[in-house]
């Protein structure tokens, strides 16, 4: 016989101090037992730790409870861990309520009676929510065991690469004509510097190519170039895909696919100077760091390795001034607020290989401060020192030419005074900022970008779950070097190869309920909701898409008929908690009254 | 404890904003009762003027800042309802004032403890609810759970997408939810009193006997009103709450 449970149990937390330091805790929890339905008050000192979570399951095995309350810290601290023990005993995770006793009572107030008599509404409030508590089981839902990775750059090649040695499928879908992304532009890198080969060629094919080609051999791995998405509909673990591909002079394609999971790794642009006029970009002989690059490609073809010439006049200059931070940092109108990463190294970069290739030119760095703190790269801006470059701290106002003289004006912020020179070529370096299809890809996948446009990094503790299947490697995450844009797309990779292996994915039941009597087929639930998660179709009644709902609630807040209840924030529950906020609801208080 | 502030928080910015004033240690008066929603968008208006009515004599909402909303606009639709609200408590004398959106996000610790405190006087000094005020409120609350007034609230962002003008739009939200404050009212008077004709009722109410008799209208065509005896004149129809004699 099913044993009869429906008690519940409140548990508080001392958090060592910090809770009782403020809230009188044996009082509230005289005040807890006296509350409706609740036949177990427990205290510990601690009750995330070891002793607490084994003490909280022993309590709850023996304890004919099926509701429970936890007053502690905030449920996004150690809410997990809690319900992880309560689920583990066999009570529903969805019947656990919380009463934020530490961030936002004890350590938020100076008077012990006043936090104290907050903390007995704050559990009130809990247990009476508690009792409209329903259970709720995960939704699961099936993963397709194929990916696809947006953008053949390093991190996209790195994640194809980690997902085809698992045995999936991947199909890549490039801009470009070929894969290889931004790194195939650049003549050299940090920390090899070249290619290993010492012969002054410096070729990024010698590394880069073996990586391509890897691509190429793995079988499962299929290369869509001069292709992009069109279109997507679906839900993680199931997504349709369009792709539109160049398939020869003015031929395209479109190719429909059926993949699992996405990556994202579409990389970056670098900042158009043009937009800010201080630097003069309009001079022939000043470059950005990407068209420098592109110079040393070039004349590496002819033989011989690469050669610094001046664009105006194809001469060796004398001078060559690098402007750092050039639209990052917010340095002038214009420009983005956030630091670039990797421009500080790659002018020092360049710097050394113009000083060695022509010891006899000039080699200044105007720069604000040097930021690259990864492993080597101290050391090599040390020694870059005494190289004979010369690194002048202080902004740029004033790039100019006359009768074919380019004119740099500067400050020297260590000697307190401005500087004005004749140069042979100014290089800007060049910051990085969204790739210009961020915002369509953001949109149709409904991934979030951050405050600078790029795709958000999901922080785990903050995003416990994700319903995208989604996953964003390298640039398009913001600014990072080589290596940092490899990790992430072999942590990207992770991520799709965890949900395929498993098969499933499991989701939050958190979704709205339609009562179809009420419903009276407006539209409005499906014009609000960005996630196709709600349809009103031929049926007498709008239907909810688990998949693809976010729970939010929007729907359920605006429907015109009130035909929508959320579940674990419905009206009655919300209301529950209106109506227990600042003192016993009236019917449970007239009943004590008699 | 005066005043009392229910504080609606979003899942995603305003709760952890919420958590991080305390692990920040700022300090705020402890007169708010934090309610966790997943969006700013899951507050129903209706709630909103429940909360009032279960004693609280302010409702904040707060949710992500523009553009960086969990589920992309929710944040607007809580901002839009709660200006509607305001308006009509500024018109009804209740004091705009009582109610705020704000936009906090999860690392802005001090700017919740800075607003909740803010608030908190700002309540104090508008003062407790008048007497009167409960019946309005009511009222209000019909309104907000009514169809007319949500259709209208709830189709506001397509029309807007496809070019609609939001001041004319808003304007039009304004005179939807004062002709359906008069018909709610017309409601009230009919439940406390029962059976009156329209031109008692529109004596009662301070309104003409023609949008009294087009409240009457209304509410039977809604079906929550039934049509009593009939009098001299058309101003002497007499309506009772549907089911009520």
């Amino acid at each position: 016989m099913k044993e009869e449970k429906d008690g519940m149990a409140v548990f508080f937390c001392h958090c060592d101090g910090e809770v009782s330091g403020m809230v009188d805790v044996p009082a509230v929890m005289e005040y807890a037992a006296t509350l409706p339905k609740v036949t177990i008050v427990e205290e510990h000192e601690h009750l995330c730790s070891k002793e607490g979570i084994a003490r909280l399951k022993e309590v709850l095995r023996d304890g004919k409870v099926d509701r429970v309350v936890m007053a502690a810290c905030s449920p996004r601290t150690h809410g997990d861990i809690f319900l992880n023990a309560v689920e583990s005993v066999g009570i529903n995770e969805y019947l656990v309520e919380f009463a934020n006793l530490r961030e936002q009572c004890a350590w938020v107030h100076e008077d012990r009676e006043e936090a104290t008599e907050k903390a007995k509404d704050l559990v009130r409030m809990a247990v009476f929510r508690a009792m409209e508590l329903e259970p709720l089981d995960r939704i699961k839902l099936s993963i397709f065991p194929s990916v696809l990775v947006i953008g053949g750059g390093v991190a996209g090649m790195e994640a194809a690469l980690n997902i085809a040695s698992k045995g999936f499928k991947v199909v890549i879908v490039e801009r470009a004509e070929e894969i290889g992304g931004r790194v195939r532009k650049l003549s050299t890198t940090f920390p090899t510097i070249s290619c290993g080969i010492p012969c002054r060629h410096d070729c990024p094919e010698c590394e880069f190519t073996p990586k391509v080609e890897e691509i190429y051999a793995a079988g499962n791995i299929e290369v869509l170039t001069s292709a992009e998405l069109v279109d997507v509909e679906g839900r993680i673990g199931d997504y349709k895909v369009k792709v539109r591909r160049k398939v020869g002079e003015g031929e395209e394609e479109v190719r429909d696919l059926n993949v699992g999971t996405v990556i994202i790794a579409t990389g970056s642009r670098t900042f158009d100077p043009g937009r800010i006029p201080d630097y003069g970009y309009e001079f022939e002989d000043v470059i950005t760091s990407e068209e420098l690059e592109l110079m040393y490609l070039q004349t590496r073809k002819g033989g011989g390795g690469a050669k610094l010439l001046r664009p105006s006049d194809g001469r060796v200059p004398k001078r060559v001034d690098f402007i750092q931070c050039v639209g990052s940092r917010g340095l002038k109108p214009g420009s983005n607020p956030y630091c670039s990463i990797t421009c500080c190294l790659y002018a020092i970069g360049h710097a050394r290989a113009i000083k060695e290739m022509y010891p006899d030119t000039e080699v200044y760095i105007h720069y604000t401060n040097i930021q690259a703190p990864y492993r080597g790269f101290e050391e090599y801006y040390a020694e870059t020192s005494s190289l004979g470059i010369k690194f002048v701290r202080g902004a740029v106002d004033k790039v100019e030419e006359q009768g074919g003289q380019l004119f740099i004006g500067y400050e020297d912020a260590d000697l307190q005074r401005r500087e004005e020179a004749t140069t042979d070529l100014v290089v800007l370096s060049v910051g990085q900022e969204p790739s210009d299809n961020t915002t369509k890809l953001s949109e149709m996948f409904h991934v979030e970008r951050d405050i600078d446009g790029f795709f958000m990094e999901v922080n785990p503790r903050v995003v416990a779950e994700d319903k995208t299947g989604v996953f964003v490697a390298g640039c398009a995450l913001g600014p990072r070097n080589i290596r940092y844009a490899v990790a992430d797309g072999r942590a990207a990779a992770e991520n799709a190869i965890r949900l395929m292996e498993q098969g499933f994915v499991e989701v939050e039941p958190v979704i709205p309920v339609v009562d179809e009597d009420k419903c009276i087929r407006c539209g409005v639930c499906e014009s609000l909701c960005r996630y196709e998660g709600i349809k009103v179709g031929e049926a007498e009644a709008a239907e909810v898409i688990a998949a693809l709902c976010r729970g939010c609630g929007l729907c359920v807040a605006s429907c015109p008929a009130k035909a929508l209840q959320m579940k674990y924030y419905s009206d009655d529950q919300l209301r529950t908690l209106l109506r227990t906020a600042f003192s016993m609801p009236v019917a449970v208080a007239e009943a004590e009254r008699g | 404890m005066f005043p009392k502030i229910i504080t609606f928080c979003c899942n995603w910015c305003a709760y952890p904003g919420a958590d991080f004033a305390g692990i920040s240690h700022f300090k705020y008066p402890v007169n708010a009762r934090i309610i966790r929603v997943m969006c700013s968008g899951r507050v129903d208006p209706g709630l909103v003027l429940e909360a009032f009515i279960s004693g609280a004599d302010g409702v904040m909402v707060m949710g992500c800042h523009p553009g960086e909303c969990h589920y992309e606009h929710g944040n607007y639709e809580a901002e839009r309802r709660i200006k509607l609200l305001r308006y009509l408590f500024d018109k009804y004398e209740l004091g705009g004032k009582r109610l705020r959106v704000e936009w906090i996000a999860a690392s802005e610790g001090r700017k919740f403890a800075e607003v909740t405190a803010d608030f908190v006087e700002t309540v104090r000094k508008i003062g407790a609810f008048q007497e009167k005020a409960r019946e309005i409120l009511e009222v209000m609350k019909d309104t907000f759970y009514g169809e007319r007034l949500r259709l209208a609230l709830g189709a506001a962002s397509r029309a807007l997408d496809s070019g609609a003008d939001g001041e004319k739009y808003e304007e039009t939200l304004k005179k939807i939810a004062e002709e359906e404050m008069k018909k709610y009212r017309v409601l009230q008077t009919l439940r406390k009193e029962g059976e009156l004709c329209v031109r008692v009722v529109a004596e009662k109410l301070g309104l003409s006997l023609r949008e009294t008799f087009d409240c009457f209208l209304d509410l039977k065509h809604e079906g929550l009103i039934e049509e009593g005896d009939i009098g001299e004149d058309r101003y002497m129809i007499y309506g009772f709450v549907r089911g009520e004699r």
